[in-house]
Parts: structure tokens; sequence; C-alpha cells
């Protein structure tokens, strides 16, 4: 189970490398649409860990919510471009938010492992 | 344990996935940085002027229509007595000669080009240096309103410049590349300009010696062609006509304006005839 916990780090190195080092780039357009991508992934994944610590973990659930949060975002990215106003920001307080809070009880289901 | 490799895989994954977004997103980001984008804004900047520019198209399309419509008032009021007959067309000359209707006649086509001479820098010669020596390659606004002038003191009636008609207060400008005709941007090359007149007149008012077009022949001369062409339509101005400040002037003013015309027509004549008088006596009668 510990060092399970690594693999996503390779992943994430790995997915890195991969992408940076190919010659593939997207057009400047989709620029804050990336990023509210890497949010919501990052989202997903703390959620992910978490949930798996907890023994919670639940196949649809994790791909999913990955999925629409991404959606939901990158609508909202849209629709706030469209209307001037940066309706993105509330996904990025609200992704954010999400990855602190699941990164505490990340942080405090290990260390509660760890002790006991 | 089959549930916990399903988590691990499923994780594995999706940062695989986000480690490919981060970099992407880096490298989208340098890449913004070193063309010197303004980053997100530049897109909305884009579609603001995309529609502007479209606002702009619909708005002269329906300026053309009102005076369309305006025209079709005016003969219809001219077809009731002979008297407003005579009206309306004295009204449809002063249209044509103000440019606000499409007009059609025998005349000429002038093509001013970029000379491709400007593309062939010599290797030692610097780059700044260069942009100097291939201005005459260029074509600028001032041979424009130059080929316009002429035109128009050969007998031109109607002149176009990239068919935007060219009346009055036609400006005639460049921006960067692109000439402005009526604050309407075209391109600066190739510039047509074409008049409506007597294709000969016109024809050897273009081709004088000494002429607005001799400079370019010794320079290049596929910069500039002319034809004569038989027939040829001229769109009508499709800017606005209102006048804020221009009012028509009384009797008593017009007379006055018109005796201050005659007495600088008579001091021209004695420049003509004694140059040196104009210039002591200073203008006075």
């Amino acid at each position: 189970m510990k060092g399970q916990i690594w693999f996503p780090l390779f992943g994430v190195t790995f997915g890195f490398c991969a992408v940076y080092f190919s010659q593939y780039t997207l057009s400047p357009m989709f620029a804050p649409y990336l990023s509210i991508a890497v949010l919501a992934a990052l989202d997903a994944i703390c959620g992910g860990i978490r949930a798996a610590l907890e023994g919670k973990f639940t196949d649809g659930i994790f791909i999913t919510g990955f999925i629409i949060n991404t959606v939901l975002a990158a609508l909202l990215a849209w629709i706030g471009d469209k209307i001037g106003v940066d309706i993105v920001l509330a996904a990025v307080v609200m992704l954010g938010g999400r990855i602190f809070l699941n990164l505490s009880l990340i942080r405090r289901l290990l260390l509660t492992k760890a002790t006991s | 344990m089959e549930h916990a490799r399903s988590w691990t895989i499923q994780i594995s994954v999706l940062s695989v996935i986000m480690g490919g977004l981060v970099a992407l997103s880096l490298k989208t980001q340098d890449r913004i940085l070193k063309d010197q984008l303004p980053d997100v804004r530049q897109g909305r900047l884009a579609r603001a002027f995309v529609e502007l520019r479209e606002d702009a198209t619909s708005l002269r399309r329906q300026v053309l229509d009102l005076q369309k419509r305006l025209r079709e008032y005016q003969l219809q009021t001219g077809s009731d007595s002979e008297k407003s007959k005579l009206l309306a067309q004295d009204l449809m000359l002063a249209n044509v000669l103000a440019g606000t209707v499409s007009v059609s006649g025998s005349g000429v086509a002038v093509t001013l080009r970029d000379s491709k001479l400007a593309e062939r820098k010599p290797n030692d010669i610097s780059e700044a240096d260069w942009r100097d020596l291939s201005e005459e390659y260029y074509i600028h606004d001032r041979d424009i309103r130059d080929v316009v002038n002429e035109l128009r003191a050969s007998g031109a009636e109607a002149i176009s410049v990239n068919d935007q008609r060219v009346t009055g207060l036609t400006p005639i400008r460049c921006v960067g590349p692109v000439v402005m005709v009526n604050d309407v941007r075209t391109a600066g090359s190739p510039v047509v300009v074409r008049a409506i007149g007597d294709p000969d007149a016109l024809l050897s008012g273009m081709m004088m010696t000494k002429g607005v077009l001799d400079a370019f022949r010794d320079v290049d001369s596929t910069m500039v062609s002319i034809d004569k062409v038989k027939s040829m339509t001229l769109p009508a101005y499709a800017g606005s006509t209102t006048l804020r400040y221009a009012k028509v002037a009384n009797e008593v003013k017009a007379n006055e304006a018109q005796r201050q015309s005659e007495n600088a027509e008579r001091l021209g004549d004695k420049a003509v005839q004694d140059p040196q008088s104009v210039i002591r006596d200073g203008g006075k009668k």
C-alpha cells in the first residue's frame, strides 16, 4: 500500500517529460482552458488518493468526477469569456479549496497510519 | 488487493494525463511570453474587432439603403409636375457631383502596385539603409493623391480608389501598409484608381511627360498600368452625409465671398504678367 503512493508521482513525471520534450504545442487561445484542466486533474487525483486511503474508492466516481469537473470548468471559462465575467474564478477557487482540503485529509490519514 | 490495484492504476493514469497537461500548459505559457502575446485578452480583442468591423459593414449598408430610398423619394416627387421634375434633375446632378449615387460611364483604370524590386535586397546593404533606399519601390498615399488630382485636372467626373468613391471631402492616406479612403481600409498594393470621363483626355493626362506617373516609369515600369475602359460603374459614397458646421451662407455674405474670390483671381492674373508686383504690394489692391 505504501509503495503504491509513489506511482502517481512517477506518472506525473512521466507525463510531463513525455509532453515537454515532444514537438506538440497548443494554440495560445486554449491557455486558460488548459490551466483549468490541470486544476481539475489535480483535484481529482487528490480526491482519489484520499478516498483510497479511507478505503472508499469507487471506480465510476473517480473518472466521472474528473471528466465532469473539467468539462464544467471549461464551460464556465467559455461562458465567462463570452459575457465578459471571469466566472472561471469560481471554478479555480472551488477546485483550489478542495485540493487543500483533500491534501490536509491525506496528510492526517497518512500520519495516523504511520503512528498506529 | 484487487481493489487496491484498481485505484493505483486509475490514479496513475490520471497522473500521467495531468503531467502532460502541466507540461503543455507550461509550453503554451512559454510561447505566449516569447511571442509577447497579451495572453487571454488577445482573443477577446480579436473578437471585439471582428464584431465592430461587421457592425461597420452593416451600418454602411444601411446608409446606402437609406440613400437609395431618399433618391427614390426624390424621383417620385419629381414625377409630379414639370417644375419638380426639373428640380429632381438638378438634385440628381448634385448627387452625381457629390458622389452619393453610383454612376457608370467610360473612362480609365489606373493600377498602381508595389515594385517587385523591393524584395530584392542586395546583400551588401544593411536592413535600415535598404528601408530608405527601397522607399521608391512602394506606392504611397501621396502617389494615389497625385493620380486622383491629375485625373481631376484631366476632366474626370467621378473617381474611385479601390472601389471607394472619392468625394469632395474624401481623405486618402496611408496607415502602415493599408490605404485609408473615406476612412475605409483597402489594400496598399495594388491600388486601382478608376475615373469616369473622356478616356483619351484622362489617358493623356496620365501619360504626360514629367507627369505624376513619370517617376514610376523611371523606377520600374511595371508599377503602373493604365487601361481605357468602355463602360464601368463606380459605387456610391457610403459614408455619413450629415453636416454639423457648414451652413448655406446668406446673400450678403455670399456676394462678399464671391468678390474676394474674384479679387484673388485678378491677383493671380497679375502674378502671371508681373510676378514682382505681387510680392511688392503684398496682395493689396
